[in-house]
């Protein structure tokens, strides 16, 4: 419930029972809108009982129509003068002007969106109820004089953290491994693996949200301390294969380059046996024996079962093949006689990647994470299924987001067809679109200007 | 052990017996590991998730054996053993030293639960009767427990578990006959009559609407002929609900007891049960059969218990039928686009925006398709539909909601440049030789193309249809907004003119996956059954996917050219 209070001066400001801090036990009332001044002293108010707008009478007679949320003027009545007292129509669609001769003006008023401005969509606004202007999505509520909320930030917010942490996970997989099978893997694995890839690319993306949702996020929850273990224990395992392979005999090992695959799968596995083993002793040693409750009681953050680290997990799993298959195309469409220039030059297969596929094909590389990105944004369904779908803004790892697509998946069929809402949700999904559009675009420019490099090459 | 042959790219350096620079090339071997643990990981991973599918679903229609636990407490229970795990007690010296196990205990209208977790202290006794029975029925889930007693018209036909198993099989095996025809009467002729009630109450309605504007004479006498067929159908109506009410009757005769451990008894029509058998005395061959018997449900059968039990017929259906409407709709578009884009547009500054434009188009997200698909198809092409088509049956939408061809149409949009991409790929493929000499015999370019390049081109074609439906059958975003729904009993193919009813909402695989994954009241129950959909799922887009990687890679070694 918001008070309106007008002056003598023509100011005009909306008033509500908020806690400006955490320490106030009971609200005070705070001053939470001020509007734009009036022409003068402020005679009457008349609010509206469907939203937040409401009327204002000067004493000069100047009728005007703002809206609460949003502090917009709506509507100033230029012709009027003469006005005492005016209504809005419980309908919200006129109003009604008492003018000081005793006779009354009906005007009709067609004002569909009251409580949209660029300020309500994007900036922060302070709601009912809440001690500081925030950012805050929350579309419908249990009763009437529920004042909505479309800050969009939360969204975007939420869809750029999901992009990051499956970006973050997505990465270094996707473009290492595309690497490994465009320069050091033997022709009849890759002849494999591509395949493969191909299809984890075609896996539907609600069986991933459904399997990291039901599956994946209890394991995690159970398993945190092994699942951060792993990422710095896998990397580790994996590569220590070069040091088992010094040591095997020559005459086994000159037949086979390319095929260290064969020994780092085992190795990985060895590697995720060790973290689940240790796992239990390094959480009662670092974390004293309780990963969560340490969370919380150091840093005060939560643990939510669906977090963004099984999103990132799920959504990174996701992109991974495209990043790979862009990144590969790539890297192993380098002009031949470059890589054996330099291989012939004395450069190890390694200073050959490094120093000229790389470099050549650096901007293949970056429109494929591009692509991915582009992709990620858009995930609907994983992040549907993989988050609680709360729009919060906190970047922490261990709690959840609603991004753009969820939040369109969620609330569309509920959003009558015209209403704010429904536009609303169109918008979020123009603002979508022109982020994928400007992605994609941009890799996609930047990848005919690599294969013409190539070309001239 | 082969030979790596020598001229195959990426060369193979060898590490030669004296290693001359030993610290970087060691150093770099190190990173070329790291780069291989990253593939390493992500075949893993693809490995892990299929794998987990696959353990998850294809063991639940598998027979488990039964057993019965009692406490210390006196509490005894019967169930499956889902889940054995140590109990975690962080903190605790304790911490995973005892272990618990969870059972499936069924019964859920008599316990009101499902899953029952025993610590393994609390257990008394744990054995494996040897009678018991598995009742899966119309409602509430499994029934565990030993038949107690068989009646029939209120006279006992036979007590005592042995007994009463034998005598029971002939009254499963009419139970099932009685079930398909009472779904005959029910959905076929009930179905049908509703459905003409239905349609001539619509054109009532639409002759009110006509008459308003232009009355005519001979409208009275129209109207009085549709409401006689709407009396008509009405008393065939009673008439069908009567014998319908009678089969009921005459099939609800023979009741089946069944004592549960905890010494409570449930009593249920013989008609209610679909499946009964004792999981403790089947042979290896049995267990088989009851397998296959619910893997047939499963692909064949409606759901029951708001999706969690029964079979997903319906969503196999609807998923097919989507693909195929989307299909008939993308292929043309797509392959006349690419025709153009390749053989006849002029390759400059317009052609390459438009191939961007159509890279672009496969990398927008699937639910801004979808809410495309909303706004325009659902609400602007079928609001109009509607007011031009189907006045009479507003405000009720036909076209203006949801429904399969809109959902086809949006994935059609979806999934157009995938075939656009691979068609311009297979045109491109086509050799120039065969083109001129075709050309060189005096045949036009539209019969060179027609006669010579698209028939040369076809397989790649089919190529980019089929990576298009996995595609398409995989999507369920924009599907949610635009005509899915958890449950639709009418098929979008029947039996009633127009046999083919694209206004319909349908099930989709994808879409039940979610549906009964994550808003079904008891996830927990019905989590196998999310897992054997998904693997349905898997399986179909899987399927196609290999059948587009054979076809292309025969493609390729066919024309042996480097298309992009």
């Amino acid at each position: 419930v918001t008070f309106l209070a007008g002056t003598e001066k023509g100011e005009l400001s909306g008033w509500f029972e908020g806690r400006l801090s955490d320490d106030d036990a009971e609200g005070r009332m705070v001053r939470a809108h001020v509007f734009a001044p009036q022409t003068s002293a402020v005679r009457t108010l008349g609010a509206s009982t469907r939203d937040k707008s409401f009327v204002a009478v000067g004493e000069d007679g100047s009728v005007v129509l703002r809206h609460m949320t949003s502090e917009r003027t709506l509507l100033s009545l230029s012709g009027e003068t003469g006005a005492v007292a005016a209504m809005i129509t419980p309908k919200g669609d006129g109003l009604l002007v008492a003018r000081q001769d005793g006779s009354l003006a009906r005007y009709e008023v067609n004002n569909p969106h009251p409580e949209i401005s660029w300020r309500t969509l994007f900036g922060k606004v302070w709601y009912e109820g809440y001690g500081r202007p925030e950012y805050v999505w929350q579309s419908t509520g249990g009763t009437n004089d529920f004042e909505t909320k479309f800050s969009l930030v939360p969204l975007v917010f939420g869809t750029l953290k999901g992009t990051l942490y499956a970006l973050l996970f997505a990465i270094p997989l996707a473009v290492l491994g595309a690497l490994y099978i465009s320069q050091f893997v033997h022709p009849a694995i890759r002849g494999r693996i591509k395949p493969t890839v191909e299809i984890m690319a075609a896996l539907p993306s609600v069986v991933i949200g459904f399997v990291a949702g039901l599956y994946l996020a209890p394991l995690v929850e159970r398993y945190v301390v092994a699942i951060l273990l792993m990422m710095a224990v896998l990397p580790a395992a994996g590569t220590a294969g070069v040091l088992i392979w010094h040591r095997l005999p020559k005459s086994i090992r000159r037949f086979k380059p390319g095929t260290e695959l064969a020994l780092i799968v085992p190795l990985l596995l060895m590697g995720a046996w060790v973290s689940l083993t240790v796992a239990p002793s390094a959480e009662q040693a670092l974390f004293s024996g309780d990963f969560r409750m340490w969370l919380s009681t150091t840093f005060g953050l939560t643990y939510d079962q669906r977090n963004s680290m099984v999103v990132g997990l799920a959504m990174g799993f996701a992109i991974i093949p495209i990043i790979f298959t862009i990144a590969d195309d790539a890297f192993s469409s380098v002009p031949s006689h470059l890589t054996a220039g330099s291989l012939a030059l004395g450069a190890t297969r390694w200073q050959t990647a490094l120093r000229i596929v790389v470099p050549t094909a650096s901007p293949g590389v970056f429109s494929a994470i591009m692509i991915g990105f582009g992709r990620a944004v858009g995930e609907t369904m994983i992040v549907l299924m993989a988050t609680g779908n709360t729009p919060v803004l906190d970047w922490s790892i261990f709690n959840g987001m609603r991004t753009l697509s969820a939040n369109i998946a969620v609330e569309i069929p509920e959003a009558p067809h015209g209403g704010t809402l429904y536009r609303v949700l169109f918008l979020g999904a123009a603002l979508l679109f022109t982020m994928t559009f400007a992605v994609n675009t941009v890799a996609e420019v930047v990848r005919q200007r690599l294969r013409e490099k190539y070309r001239a090459l | 052990m082969a030979h790596p042959p020598s001229d195959l790219p990426p060369p193979p350096t060898p590490q030669d017996a004296t290693r001359p620079k030993r610290g970087s090339a060691g150093a770099g071997d190190t990173w070329i590991w790291l780069t291989g643990s990253a593939l390493g990981l992500c075949l893993l991973m693809i490995a892990g998730l299929v794998g987990v599918v696959l353990v998850n679903g294809l063991g639940f229609f598998w027979p488990e054996p039964l057993v019965k636990v009692t406490l210390k407490d006196g509490g005894v229970f019967l169930g499956q053993v889902e889940d054995e795990e140590p109990i975690p007690q962080p903190g605790t010296p304790e911490h995973n030293q005892k272990r618990r196990l969870q059972l499936k205990v069924g019964n859920r209208d008599l316990l009101g639960f499902d899953f029952k977790w025993i610590n393994e202290d609390e257990v008394a006794t744990r054995e494996d009767p040897a009678d018991v029975v598995y009742v899966e029925r119309r409602e509430y889930g499994p029934l565990l427990g030993t038949p107690a007693r068989l009646t029939d018209s209120g006279q006992v036909k036979a007590e005592g578990s042995e007994a009463v198993w034998a005598a029971v099989q002939p009254y499963l095996d009419r139970a099932r006959r009685d079930r398909a025809a009472l779904r005959k009467i029910e959905r076929d002729q009930i179905g049908e009559i509703n459905y003409r009630i239905e349609q001539a109450r619509l054109e009532l309605r639409g002759l009110e609407l006509e008459q308003s504007r232009r009355p005519q004479p001979e409208a009275a006498a129209r109207r009085a002929e549709l409401e006689r067929r709407v009396a008509e159908q009405q008393e065939r109506y009673r008439a069908k609900q009567e014998e319908l009410q009678k089969l009921v009757e005459a099939t609800s005769q023979s009741y089946l007891t069944v004592a549960t451990v905890d010494g409570q008894e449930k009593e249920l029509r013989t008609l209610d049960v679909f499946r009964a058998f004792r999981p403790n005395r089947l042979t290896r061959w049995g267990r088989l059969r009851v397998y296959t018997s619910r893997l047939w449900e499963f692909v064949s059968g409606d759901p029951r218990e708001s999706n969690t039990e029964g079979g997903i017929f319906p969503a196999i259906f609807g998923t097919v039928m989507m693909v195929m409407i989307m299909s008939v709709v993308a292929v043309p578009f797509g392959v006349l686009a690419a025709l153009y884009l390749r053989e006849y547009a002029r390759q400059g500054f317009l052609v390459r925006s438009v191939r961007i434009a159509v890279n672009n188009l496969a990398g927008v997200p699937s639910i801004v398709f979808g809410v495309f698909g909303l706004g325009f198809f659902v609400y602007v092409v079928g609001g109009a539909i509607d007011r031009t088509f189907y006045p009479e049956a507003l405000p009720t939408p036909t076209f203006g909601t949801g429904g399969i061809l809109w959902a086809s149409l949006t994935l059609a949009l979806l999934t157009v440049p995938v075939v656009i991409v691979a068609a311009e790929e297979a045109l491109a493929a086509v050799p120039r030789s065969m083109r001129e000499a075709s050309l060189a015999t005096g045949a036009t370019k539209w019969q060179t193309i027609q006669r010579v390049v698209l028939p040369a081109a076809a397989p790649g074609i089919l190529t980019g249809l089929i990576l298009a439906m996995a595609r398409g059958a995989g999507e369920v975003a924009p599907l949610m907004i635009t005509g899915v729904v958890k449950l639709a009993p009418d098929l979008p193919l029947d039996g009633f003119f127009p046999f083919l009813h694209l206004d319909r909402k349908f099930m989709h695989l994808g879409f039940h996956i979610y549906d009964v994954g994550f808003q079904s009241p008891n996830v927990e129950a019905a989590k196998p059954m999310v897992y054997t959909t998904t693997i349905l799922l898997l399986a179909i887009v899987v399927l196609l996917n290999l059948t587009a990687i054979v076809v292309r890679n025969r493609l390729r070694s066919k024309y042996q050219t480097s298309a992009f």
